[in-house]
């Protein structure tokens, strides 16, 4: 079953949501472009806990990739898209 | 009122756990006789492979040769930049049982910070793997005279331990505090050993557990109270390589016991909830959380899960642990007893430290600012209660000097705004405003969980409201200005503490 990528978001900004229950709105309006870090001021607990949760969510594997690796929101859709496909 | 503390440990740990606490001279005795009776039991798990006692007593003999053939000697110091892995492992016991200092560099060093720490310390070797061989790259090039050497050698012949004291360096430890410059802290035997006898104070099933290893081996809460305790008390290690599998590597190993930042305890906790389990399976049954301040209702909450969190304090410069808390679910918000053989006193607040858990210094800095009539000066204001528990209520190098001359500890205030249950965290700091007056602004972030149940409304404005309620039954020079509710964390250092704000520096 082929997940699409609006799909995905969706999903991803429920786990942000959990994560960070206050930013719900915010969060909720979240685009792919949005920086994980400057536009989301996630930490480093906050980033741990969305690819802990992403990986039990989508049952996928972050593997052969660091945190840094992921700058905007788009880049963990489609981080997430290639492992479903 | 000071309370001798030992007897209520001895109870609290138990005859049987408490009769196997062995005071050693050094690390090489204990880890020769640990080694010996454990022999048969693992002792690390690492990267899907499981040694045992034996076999790591074994590859640290071998290290031995490795260091001895380089030319180490014992007294000499050998600086480690490595990962956490089973290699970090087989070298510290090396070069401690060589009769050599440990100078454990953080492995996110780049090249220069290495080369610097390497100027420092004057170790005459520095041991790195193929993950950190680049940042050693520079040392190696300006230094001619350090030995390099890779933490995959091996040798055949193995080198018996040498014959080390208690006042010998045992381990040095880089901290920088949160305001300070970074320096190194030298531990001796003695007092990285002392940490290891506190590590089972309190505990009632201490010996024969199973760790799993989230913190850094650079930290003194990840080497003291989680890998030297593991090692000191027979236990099995795993070695969580990263953060993000923490809870995979949980449900393969089960761990019984863990030593967590608060940060990664609440984490955990948010997941667990989530996803309806505990996630680090139902084997644990005790977490050791210290290194900043624990939410006392944590404590309540992994209680439900059938887990006891105990809060503890300890500092780098005393070898981590100075206090326990033996009674965590009557006293939350205490960080416990202090030690039996700690030595403290309260100087105007603050709290001063002597021991054998004490550091002998600072290397390549100031000690005269750290020290006063031999007592270490912890810069952490402190209360005792009538039973003898301890509480952190602020730092003196955070307390702010308002233009009144009135100090104000922002711990003390957070402490006040923080028992609202909307709040996980806050931060008191001064501010400027445009015309140049300083004034006091609190910045708090909510507990998601508990401002879901208020529903549809405006958080932030209940938020604030309640936050002014607790503002007013401040003293008047004490009452914050300025509240905002944020949407995201604060900054964290990557020990998990907030960053403080330094606005009006």
């Amino acid at each position: 079953m082929s997940v699409s990528r609006n799909e995905i978001l969706e999903k991803l900004k429920e786990i942000l949501v959990s994560a960070d229950e206050n930013g719900r709105e915010k969060l909720s309006a979240v685009t792919e472009s949005a920086n994980l870090y400057t536009d989301l001021g996630l930490g480093s607990v906050n980033m741990l806990y969305m690819i802990i949760a992403t990986e039990e969510v989508f049952g996928i594997r972050f593997d052969d990739v660091g945190m840094n690796d992921f700058q905007t929101v788009g880049d963990v859709v489609s981080y997430i898209e290639g492992r479903l496909s | 009122m000071k309370v001798d503390t030992l007897e209520i440990f001895r109870r609290y740990t138990g005859e049987k756990t408490f009769s196997r606490i062995k005071h050693y001279n050094s690390m090489a005795q204990m880890w020769e006789e640990r080694a010996a009776e454990f022999a048969d039991l693992t002792a690390i798990v690492d990267d899907g492979k499981e040694y045992t006692y034996r076999q790591l007593a074994r590859d640290v003999a071998a290290y031995r040769t490795v260091l001895a053939e380089s030319g180490v000697k014992k007294g000499d110091a050998v600086a480690l930049l490595l990962p956490n892995s089973y290699e970090f492992v087989k070298a510290y016991l090396a070069a401690v049982t060589l009769g050599c200092t440990a100078a454990i560099l953080p492995a996110f060093l780049d090249a220069a910070a290495v080369f610097g720490c390497c100027m420092m310390f004057r170790p005459s070797a520095l041991v790195s793997s193929a993950a950190t061989a680049a940042q050693a790259a520079l040392a190696r090039e300006k230094l001619p005279e350090l030995k390099t050497l890779d933490a995959a050698q091996t040798a055949e012949a193995e080198t018996p331990a040498a014959q080390v004291e208690g006042k010998d360096g045992c381990t040095i430890i880089l901290t920088g505090g949160t305001t300070g410059r970074p320096k190194g802290a030298l531990l001796s035997n003695t007092a990285v050993l002392q940490g290891c006898v506190n590590s089972c104070l309190g505990v009632p099933h201490a010996f024969e557990q199973r760790y799993l290893l989230c913190l850094p081996l650079s930290h003194v809460f990840g080497l003291i109270r989680n890998l030297l305790a593991s090692l000191y008390s027979g236990s099995a290690l795993m070695i969580c390589r990263n953060n993000k599998d923490m809870f995979r590597d949980a449900a393969m190993f089960k761990p019984t016991i863990m030593v967590l930042v608060p940060a990664l305890a609440e984490m955990a906790m948010t997941l667990s909830k989530k996803f309806g389990r505990n996630m680090f399976g139902d084997s644990l049954k005790t977490i050791i959380c210290g290194a900043a301040t624990v939410p006392p209702y944590l404590v309540e909450e992994y209680d439900k899960l059938g887990v006891a969190l105990y809060p503890g304090y300890g500092l780098t410069e005393s070898a981590n642990l100075v206090s326990g808390n033996p009674e965590p679910l009557k006293k939350p918000g205490s960080v416990g007893l202090m030690f039996p053989e700690q030595e403290y006193k309260i100087v105007d607040g603050e709290l001063w430290l002597k021991g054998k858990n004490m550091m002998d210094g600072y290397i390549a800095a100031d000690n005269t600012e750290a020290y006063e009539d031999g007592w270490f000066k912890t810069g952490d204001l402190v209360r005792f209660d009538d039973e003898g528990f301890l509480y952190i209520t602020g730092r003196i190098k955070e307390v702010i000097v308002l233009p009144s001359g009135e100090n104000v500890s922002p711990a003390e205030l957070e402490a006040q705004f923080n028992t609202l249950n909307l709040i996980q965290d806050s931060q008191v700091f001064e501010d400027v405003d445009e015309s140049g007056k300083h004034f006091l602004a609190l910045e708090v972030v909510p507990r998601a969980t508990e401002t879901a149940k208020l529903g549809a409304v405006d958080v932030s404005a209940v938020i604030t409201e309640e936050l002014e309620k607790i503002n007013a039954t401040l003293p008047p020079f004490a009452r914050v200005n300025k509240i905002t509710v944020r949407t995201s964390d604060f900054e964290r250092t990557p020990a998990m503490k907030i960053v403080r704000y330094k606005k009006c520096q």
